[in-house]
């Protein structure tokens, strides 16, 4: 479970997630995994390229986080900006790398600048847009590190490996505080809104972004690691399809809908998981809407009630139930196949070649 | 200090003698997997006089070796039972073993600061199987009689090295625990004797009512865990039937006529769902990770419930075990009197802890703060990254002091070498100690034959310096200075057939 105190630890970890989080849904489009292997580890977002996003995100736990210069930002930076390169020496041409933290100077208040790094949305800084006294911060950290890997460089490797970082390189400053309640995801929230919308998903954000960062502490292990169908099909399970009762956009006898329900929830679940009914459903909606390919689908209310209309006797044999009057049969059918088809063009949304756009 | 020669005296066979090379040393069974080879690295060691056990067969006071030396003070050093004698040009000196372990090392390895000797066996020798999981606090290999067994302590390194008091806080932890728990013990007994006293029944009542109330808590979610189950069942069945289907189909080949036309139905032209695959192993996923948070809850709660359930005294006095006066009913009457709250215990016990996790923080921030913290861990970095364990141990984070090692297999041995290796390495550098560095069959610990090379060319490449000894059987690249095969016992009374005999190889570049 997550530590909701206002523990250092445990809200520098939350901030890992949030970046995490936020780095895939502007990705989403080409990423294939998100990984944060644990609090000390890089966030790593696998693109479909191969391309790999690495991000280091350091986060100040006080309240005043976006006036203090206090935030032990030199530590911090030394230790990402030489994590990150490191990774570069290693990775070196198809990543990206990105420094993220929650508070506005980065670099420090006094030769870091503070003109532009943004406070209030979370914008990119590039390696190439910092100036000369902030690239000076950046070189000297490295240029004095004592790690192997890095000293062992000669002064002219070096210098282009510098150069080459900083093309790869950008810093972002994120609004994160440490206030209690939900209240500290509202820029997350925002942002997953985005995401949502642009998509034309109809999800309660909050409960999909608590799914995630439940879904980070699985196993009780401090790791975050969902592949892109983990992450997407978050989507469809807070989304809960099967819970609807209305029918084909009208909301229609809910008590009466609810007892039968309630009664056979089980089975149809059963029953439209099976691989017989699936392929059924199929073929009929390949015939009915003259398709090549079931990624060509598309849901609309009123389509879907001529579809269930056309087709309701070939699929009551599958709600065969006891104690069902017929009236109801066709009902709890009806319903089912309404489900079917939504259920059916939210996977296609989902999981279709670049059916998925990134946020904004 | 180099070790020139062992020679080997167990009870009336006669003496055996091995030569060992200044450079590297390979013993080996040639193939056959006979006993020997740590029998004589147990030997080698003993003889220098560390207290470890030699193997089963041989018994301590039937047993002598003499063990010739170079670039030390000594020529030699000669043990027989608990009995050393340290022969140096002009004079020599005897000893008593285990009372004078430290003097001998001492002597024996004059570099070596007096507190870091205890732990020097861990950083020089690497014992069969076991020995190459030992980290911290673990056991690097058996000592002879009941002492305690050679352990490395991390903690207890660092602060010698960076002058941090160590001592002093161990006994101020060892206090504090003291402490803790004899309050923690006037803590229970004070509670006891609230369950005694009259007001018990009101507390009964309360107790029996959270009782009620867990029971209603487990039930219901025994409930959903049976739906959750059930839902889980739905769609592993499903998948099943989808894999067998999808194996069916590959098996069959089936054909179909499609006018005049003769299709192959494949998984490609199958009419189906593809999205169905997917779905099905996500809700599975969800409801298994639903089912063990749950179970997990009804086990907590089950628990609490049995705790409640055994603390949940009868209204039996112990005060009416007892027919005549007596102190016990004297003691609770004070105490009952004397208006000390479980409260009041409760903080105290909780002072106590705080002052007990201080203190232990502000210690590891000391070592933390040594410079051997860092560049220990610097070194084994570097070492690790010669055997691709750059993945796990690297600058991002120091993890000398991490409490356990969670890597498992061979991988946990190639970390523990690193990282015994680094220390070794550090204590060259400040110290210039150099004991000989002895492997009994690293390969034994789960290594496959390219994990073994590529550590023992890491060991060959950074440890030139050494003297190192490795026992295996296993075939290996690396070139060895000389080779030892034994292979009818240490002291050649296994096999009568065969004969133990030492090769040298010379060195192609002298």
């Amino acid at each position: 479970m997550i530590d909701r105190s206002a523990q250092p630890s445990s809200f520098g970890w939350q901030f890992q997630i949030v970046t995490a989080i936020s780095l895939a849904i502007n990705n989403i489009n080409e990423a294939t995994s998100i990984n944060v292997e644990g609090p000390l580890q890089d966030i790593e977002i696998t693109l479909s390229n191969n391309h790999i996003i690495f991000g280091q995100a350091k986060s100040y736990a006080e309240i005043d986080a976006e006036e203090t210069n206090n935030t032990g930002w030199n530590e911090k930076l030394s230790s990402a900006i030489t994590g990150l390169f490191e990774d570069f020496l290693k990775q070196q041409k198809n990543s990206e790398f990105k420094y993220l933290v929650n508070y506005p100077y980065p670099l420090g208040k006094n030769k870091g600048g503070k003109t532009n790094f943004h406070t209030n949305e979370y914008g990119d800084i590039l390696g190439t847009e910092l100036t000369e006294r902030q690239v000076k911060i950046l070189y000297d950290i490295l240029h004095n590190s004592k790690d192997k890997d890095i000293s062992e460089l000669s002064s002219n490797e070096f210098n282009s490996s510098f150069e080459q970082f900083l093309k790869q390189l950008s810093i972002r400053t994120c609004r994160f505080t440490n206030i209690s309640g939900d209240r500290r995801f509202s820029k997350l929230d925002l942002l997953i809104k985005d995401f949502l919308d642009t998509n034309h998903f109809n999800t309660s954000v909050k409960k999909l972004r608590q799914y995630w960062f439940n879904q980070g502490f699985a196993n009780s292990s401090q790791k975050f690691a969902l592949s892109r169908t983990e992450f997407l099909f978050a989507i469809v399970l807070v989304d809960n399809v099967l819970s609807k009762t209305d029918l084909f956009g009208r909301r229609y006898n809910p008590q009466k809908i609810n007892q039968i329900y309630d009664r056979f929830v089980d089975i149809i679940e059963h029953t439209i998981s099976m691989e017989e009914f699936n392929r059924q459903l199929v073929a009929d909606i390949l015939d009915y809407f003259r398709l090549e390919d079931i990624v060509d689908y598309y849901y609309s209310d009123e389509d879907a009630e001529k579809f269930t209309d056309t087709y309701l006797d070939n699929y009551l044999p599958y709600f065969k139930l006891n104690n069902l009057s017929e009236s109801d049969q066709r009902l709890l059918t009806r319903f089912a196949l309404a489900r079917c088809l939504e259920e059916q063009e939210l996977m296609s949304r989902l999981f279709n070649k670049g059916a998925i756009k990134n946020a904004n | 200090m180099l070790i020139d020669s062992i020679n080997i005296i167990y009870s009336n066979t006669a003496p055996k003698q091995y030569s060992l090379s200044d450079t590297s040393t390979l013993m080996s069974s040639d193939g056959k997997n006979t006993k020997g080879k740590t029998s004589l690295i147990r030997f080698l060691i003993w003889g220098l006089g560390f207290n470890v056990s030699l193997t089963n067969q041989f018994k301590l006071m039937y047993s002598e070796t003499v063990i010739t030396l170079k670039d030390s003070p000594f020529i030699s050093i000669n043990r027989k039972g608990n009995k050393v004698i340290l022969k140096s040009d002009d004079n020599e000196n005897s000893y008593s073993l285990p009372n004078d372990e430290d003097k001998v090392l001492k002597l024996i390895f004059p570099n070596v600061p007096v507190d870091i000797l205890p732990q020097l066996l861990g950083f020089m020798y690497f014992d069969q199987d076991g020995g190459y999981k030992a980290w911290n606090r673990n056991v690097v290999t058996q000592r002879l009689g009941n002492d305690r067994s050679y352990k490395i302590s991390i903690e207890s390194l660092l602060a010698s090295l960076g002058k941090v008091d160590y001592q002093d806080f161990l006994s101020k932890q060892k206090s504090l625990d003291k402490v803790k728990k004899e309050t923690t013990n006037f803590g229970n007994l004070l509670n006891s004797i609230y369950h005694i006293s009259p007001d018990t029944h009101a507390e009964l009542a309360n107790v029996e009512s959270d009782i009620q109330n867990l029971n209603d808590q487990i039930s219901q979610r025994e409930l959903e865990l049976t739906r959750i189950k059930n839902k889980r069942m739905i769609y592993s069945s499903s998948l099943k039937d989808q894999n067998n289907f999808n194996s069916l189909l590959k098996k069959l080949s089936i054909k179909i006529k499609v006018g005049k036309n003769i299709v192959n139905v494949t998984d490609e032209n199958i009419i189906q769902d593809r999205h169905l695959n997917t779905r099905l192993t996500e809700f599975e996923k969800h409801y298994r990770h639903m089912e063990n948070t749950m179970s997990k809850e009804l086990n907590n709660l089950k628990e609490k419930r049995d705790v409640l359930i055994s603390t949940h005294t009868e209204p039996n006095d112990p005060e009416n075990l007892f027919n005549s006066e007596n102190n016990f009913k004297h003691l609770l009457d004070l105490l009952r009197s004397s208006g000390i709250s479980l409260q009041d215990t409760h903080a105290a016990t909780s002072d106590i802890s705080t002052a007990a996790i201080k203190n232990n923080k502000e210690f590891k921030e000391d070592i933390k703060k040594t410079p051997a913290y860092s560049d220990i861990w610097n070194t084994i970095v570097f070492l690790a990254s010669k055997i691709g364990l750059s993945g796990s141990i690297n600058h991002h984070n120091n993890r000398l002091l991490a409490s356990k090692i969670s890597e498992s297999g061979a991988r946990r041995s190639l970390t523990v070498i690193s990282y015994r290796l680094g220390i070794l390495r550090y204590l060259y550098d400040t110290y210039n100690i150099q004991p000989p560095l002895i492997f009994d069959s690293p390969a034994s610990s789960e290594m496959d034959t390219e994990n073994l090379n590529v550590l023992l060319s890491m060991i060959t490449s950074q440890f030139s310096e050494f003297q190192t000894i490795i026992a295996t059987n296993q075939e290996t690249d690396t070139f060895f200075d000389k080779k030892i095969i034994i292979q009818d016992g240490v002291i050649g009374t296994l096999d009568a057939k065969s004969v133990s005999h030492d090769i040298t190889h010379k060195s192609e570049n002298n």
